[in-house]
């Protein structure tokens, strides 16, 4: 008969644990969520092999220049040519040191940017300094009395030469040269013997070895490692060709990569936020003490100086979410006069979405882009190159002295030379014996390097901006 | 001089008097280059992309008890309160910006940015700056730049004019002190010697001032040629010889033991006796080292 009884379960489960089943969700959570790393490859248009470790471009000058007359002396006083008088026509103007030396030729037509007014210039002598002293002459009988001031840029706007003349003076212009360099990445993973077979209970793409998470995850570590370089790295003084490296390997120990005996020299590779740092604008909002908000006279000043560079007009502006929260802020609070706002309140008629993605303000067309790269606690969130939105010329590129145009950011790269790759730009080389393709050794372990060599190309840096936004 | 509005620039007299006054033109440097070794000429260049200075800032005023003070460029007031501030973005209209601006006591603009970047957290010169800020740029005083160039350069030839009155012997002795290849051919020695000069006037001078660089070049030599041995895991220098230790150091001790046991020499009551034994041993293998070299050339 049945009786009232109850079975202790714990009596059960000390003869063996293996009885009882467990609950296991196989899926593993991805709350680390890195996958999403924008590529770099987003914003740069183009790979390009570089068949040396350091790759360089040239860029133009400016044909036409101000010069500062920015301490400089200025006299003005009464000439006579000819029999004619002009009362203050002549100005006399004496260059500072760092000012002087420059293009202005006699015969050359300049003008006060404060002012407008223009003056032919009679000769350019020597005081001090080389080709210091400008004397021009008022083109219209104007006195030229405080025409020309220390507070002026004067232009050269134009050239006259009289009848039958000889030419005047011929003037060169230079190039400027830039660079970067390769660098070599890589990532490895090593399984033993014993892991490599033995199944686990956590379920990756299908699969339940550990293996397989070893690898995605090193896939995405490459990636994230290659792209953060690519937009916050500096770039090394060293080279590889340099018989005394300053960066050097950390040599042998605990490193299965380097080798024991010899320190090679290490390059780095210059990233976006260095090219705009060197050559590009950086501007802080809220006057220069960024305070988490933007205003449309912090957006002029970066739209100023870009203009004073000669930039193109339509900008990609990449940001993380912090930041471009600021700039919804900024357009919601416009009122609903402009189309920025008002064209929000209408997504599938329920919706408010805050965000704004296009703005046409002052000549310039901004699209803002979300850079999850920029977000992450891990890598450059928090840091002054996550705080900032970054301009970028939209059609990403750049025209050429003949006319032509070629991409303003692209990625070298040098092909890889394992026979393990699919693309050529990330290689993969297997070690240990357990290695299924190309076994090697009596460790029992699959090794798996991956390895790429790139570095970044920026062409005309001086279109690109960085704007300091969070504090 | 800078706009008084509502909170905005309320500075004590003497903080405004503290700044030296704006004659002519005032020169800033930008310290946020980014350097660069040409790969052709390898010359180090600085770059300098155009850069916003901060035109509105917050600051202590250490002659009013370091009261807060806000202080900014300001633009437009409205009400009575400061709407907006004006803005200067360093190497504006430059093509390629060599890093240095100016500032000219003629422009009124260009004297209140003056005052802003001369008291701001920025300028790098600022003696009541607050140090968590960056430093972006500091003004440039021409004078001082000229004469702290001119030392520099005077203190090398001094360097240089003492090396060129070397006789062999004080090379040597001085290759000794810093621990070289003492018996190394002249001619090297000669050139190890002027570049160091060269390089490092400053530290050649201390050393040559050095009153016991005999002494440090004795022991220099002494461990060279294996009169004396020093074990490094507990600081201790012994004969060779008699295996049998002189002088015991604190272990933790960074300073080179070459200078230990050149004190040790000059202080301790057993150093003169110490000091004699080692002169008499290294001068007979120092001309038996010589005598060597001079068969071999």
């Amino acid at each position: 008969m049945a009786a009232l009884q109850t079975v202790s379960k714990q009596y059960v489960s000390a003869l063996d644990p293996m009885l009882d089943t467990r609950e296991i969700n196989k899926k593993v959570t991805d709350i680390a969520n890195e996958g999403f790393l924008t590529d770099i490859l987003g914003l740069a248009d183009r790979q390009e092999v570089a068949t040396q470790p350091v790759y360089y471009n040239w860029v133009n000058e400016s044909l036409f220049k101000t010069i500062s007359l920015s301490g400089s002396t200025i006299t003005v006083a009464n000439v006579t040519v000819s029999g004619n008088t002009v009362t203050n026509g002549q100005v006399t103007i004496v260059l500072t040191a760092a000012n002087a030396g420059g293009i202005v030729r006699p015969g050359d037509v300049i003008m006060s940017d404060t002012t407008g007014k223009t003056a032919y210039v009679h000769s350019v002598t020597t005081t001090t300094n080389a080709n210091d002293t400008i004397i021009a002459y008022s083109p219209d009988g104007v006195a030229l009395t405080s025409k020309f001031t220390t507070s002026d840029n004067v232009r050269i706007i134009s050239y006259a030469s009289g009848q039958g003349s000889v030419g005047p003076q011929s003037v060169t212009f230079g190039l400027t040269k830039f660079y970067n360099k390769l660098q070599y990445f890589v990532e490895p993973s090593k399984i033993t013997n014993t892991q490599l077979v033995s199944t686990v209970e956590a379920e990756f793409n299908g699969s339940i070895y550990y293996t397989t998470k070893t690898h995605i995850e090193q896939k995405l570590r490459l990636k994230g490692l290659v792209n953060t370089q690519l937009i916050a790295g500096e770039m090394s003084t060293t080279n590889y060709g340099d018989s005394a490296p300053f960066l050097q390997d950390p040599n042998g120990t605990g490193y299965a990569l380097t080798d024991s005996t010899n320190n090679y020299a290490v390059q780095t590779t210059r990233g976006l936020y260095s090219y705009i740092k060197s050559y590009g604008v950086t501007a802080t909002a809220n006057s220069g003490t960024a305070n988490g908000t933007v205003t449309l006279a912090d957006l002029a000043v970066v739209m100023d100086a870009l203009t004073a560079n000669r930039a193109p007009t339509d900008f990609l502006v990449v940001a993380n979410k912090a930041t471009l929260r600021a700039h919804d802020n900024l357009f919601k609070a416009l009122g609903s006069s402009g189309a920025i706002s008002s064209a929000r309140f209408e997504v599938n008629g329920k919706t408010i979405d805050y965000t704004t993605t296009d703005v046409t303000y002052g000549g310039y067309n901004l699209k803002y882009m979300f850079m999850p790269l920029l977000d992450n606690p891990g890598l450059l969130g928090g840091t002054p190159i996550g705080k900032s939105t970054h301009w970028i010329p939209l059609d990403k590129m750049v025209k050429t002295l003949d006319e032509q145009y070629q991409p303003a950011i692209k990625l070298r790269y040098t092909p890889s030379q394992s026979k393990l790759t699919t693309n050529q730009l990330i290689g993969e080389s297997e070690f240990g014996s357990l290695a299924p393709r190309t076994p090697s050794g009596r460790e029992q372990v699959w090794g798996l390097d991956m390895s790429t060599q790139q570095g970044l190309e920026v062409l005309g840096a001086q279109f690109m901006a960085s704007h300091r936004i969070l504090a | 001089m800078l706009q008084k509005v509502g909170s905005f620039n309320d500075l004590s007299q003497e903080l405004i008097d503290s700044v030296p006054k704006l004659e002519g033109v005032q020169w800033f440097q930008m310290l946020n280059g980014v350097s660069e070794i040409d790969m052709d000429t390898k010359e180090k260049v600085l770059r300098f992309g155009k850069t916003q200075l901060p035109t509105k800032d917050t600051i202590r005023d250490p002659f009013n008890k370091n009261k807060v003070v806000n202080i900014g460029v300001i633009k437009e007031v409205e009400k009575g309160e400061v709407v907006s501030f004006k803005h200067y973005v360093a190497g504006q209209g430059q093509s390629l910006f060599s890093g240095r601006f100016c500032l000219d006591s003629n422009s009124l603009d260009d004297v209140e940015f003056y005052y802003m970047f001369m008291l701001g957290n920025a300028n790098g010169k600022n003696p009541n700056r607050d140090t968590t800020k960056p430093i972006l740029f500091e003004p440039l005083y021409f004078e001082e730049l000229s004469k702290e160039k001119s030392k520099t350069r005077s203190t090398r030839l001094r360097a240089l004019n003492i090396v060129d009155g070397f006789t062999p012997t004080e090379k040597r002795d001085f290759a000794s002190a810093l621990n070289w290849g003492v018996e190394a051919n002249l001619d090297i020695l000669t050139e190890k010697i002027e570049e160091f000069a060269d390089n490092n006037p400053d530290a050649f001078l201390k050393i040559w001032g050095d009153s016991s660089l005999k002494i440090k070049s004795l022991v220099g030599r002494a461990f060279k040629y294996q009169v004396l041995s020093h074990d490094k895991s507990n600081n201790t220098v012994s004969w060779v010889t008699l295996n049998q230790p002189i002088a015991s150091f604190d272990k933790n001790s960074k300073e080179p033991i070459v200078n230990l046991f050149t004190n040790w020499l000059e202080t301790h009551a057993d150093g003169t006796k110490v000091k004699n034994s080692l002169t008499k041993q290294v001068n007979e293998l120092v001309k038996k080292e010589l005598e060597k070299q001079s068969v071999s050339e």
